[in-house]
């Protein structure tokens, strides 16, 4: 999510310098060649659990496939991502792949935009999400929103009185937003 | 900058009314804002863009006035070509039914980025590709439908591809110099 280090490398040589002992207990994305750790808040960390588990009460319904947290990554149209949450369906990837970042891109990757976001990195990686056949849900906190971008179809906006569809990806599938959203107690 | 909300149908009567030019995105009518160096940096592309379309009868190019239908939404772009295999003739529309076969959008400090991701995103969907310009970084974006993103920096080159064959610019040349103080 935020700019931690600023520093162009290869996927090979990414790959590597993410498995060295120092790195071991953070996390980075490779968008563009570009390194970037990925740092989070508790108000975006909040709202994607909420949503992942969701999906996940869904899926013990509907054995559709499997979701992922906000470490697990995944290799997309040649670059390193870590969606906040992610599905992949069992038809795309019948078990884990036990690898850092997933060869296989998922069917739904959900972004929880935090202040410290580029919103230019976020552009780029919904255009690699639509090139991989991935569905993006971009969850916008502040203004309670989210806009759904399908590969080949138009942009939608859902605002915070409304209604999240699974679609294709996750049939019958339904959020209402408001419940997403941390409230004060 | 003005901003409000209405349907597209209200939006296409009313724009046609207005001094300025004005986008519909997701619902709203925007109006288009710039700078002085974003400008310089669509015209200069615009302008190389018509060079080359022109003398190679390929199709037509419209600069930062050019407006275009896209997925149901008005947008209006820095510079775009349509090729005359898709569009014979000019379009007499204020917003052209076909959305172009190339955008490009430079961005300025005014821009709202989030609102350039849905316009690119819809673009995609449309098959059309899009190239972004970043005055800032000096990079230069190529976003192609179901292709990945590939961003080239200011010794790199962009090049025409299939859809301009043999259009070729250093990415640095699109950004004039800004002059030492």
């Amino acid at each position: 999510m935020a700019l931690q280090i600023r520093q162009t490398m290869t996927a090979a040589a990414f790959d590597e310098w993410v498995r060295l002992p120092e790195n071991s207990e953070r996390r980075f994305e490779r968008i563009a060649g570009e390194v970037v750790e990925v740092v989070s808040n508790d108000e975006a960390s909040e709202i994607a659990i909420n949503i992942a588990a969701e999906i996940r009460l869904y899926l013990k319904q509907h054995a559709l496939g499997r979701v992922t947290g906000a470490d697990g990554g995944y290799i997309v149209a040649g670059h390193h991502y870590i969606p906040d949450v992610a599905f992949i369906s069992y038809e795309k990837q019948s078990g884990p792949s036990g690898e850092a970042y997933n060869p296989n891109p998922p069917d739904l990757a959900v972004e929880v935009v935090s202040p410290s976001d580029r919103p230019e990195r976020l552009m780029i990686k919904v255009g690699n999400y639509l090139a991989a056949g991935v569905v993006v849900w971009v969850v916008y906190p502040t203004e309670h929103e989210v806009q759904i971008y399908k590969p080949g179809q138009p942009v939608e906006l859902i605002d915070s009185s409304g209604t999240l569809s699974g679609g294709d990806v996750l049939p019958g599938f339904e959020l209402v937003l408001q419940e997403i959203f941390p409230r004060s107690s | 900058m003005l901003r409000q909300r209405m349907t597209v149908e209200a939006f296409d009567l009313w724009a046609r009314g207005q001094d300025r030019d004005y986008e519909y995105i997701r619902g709203e009518a925007l109006e288009v804002v710039s700078n002085n160096y974003s400008s310089q940096v669509g015209i200069l592309i615009g302008g190389m863009l018509a060079v080359y379309v022109t003398q190679n009868q390929l199709g037509h190019v419209t600069g930062a006035d050019g407006g275009y239908q896209v997925m149901g939404e008005r947008y209006i772009t820095d510079a775009a070509f349509v090729s005359r295999s898709k569009q014979p003739q000019p379009s007499r529309e204020a917003y052209n039914s076909n959305p172009p076969d190339l955008a490009i959008e430079v961005l300025s400090p005014s821009d709202d980025v989030d609102r350039i991701r849905i316009k690119i995103a819809n673009y995609l969907a449309a098959g059309t590709v899009v190239w972004v310009l970043d005055p800032d970084a000096k990079v230069a974006e190529v976003y192609r439908p179901g292709q990945s993103v590939v961003v080239i920096d200011e010794n790199g080159t962009l090049d025409g591809g299939e859809l301009l064959p043999g259009f070729q610019v250093r990415v640095g040349d699109v950004f004039p110099p800004e002059a030492d103080v």
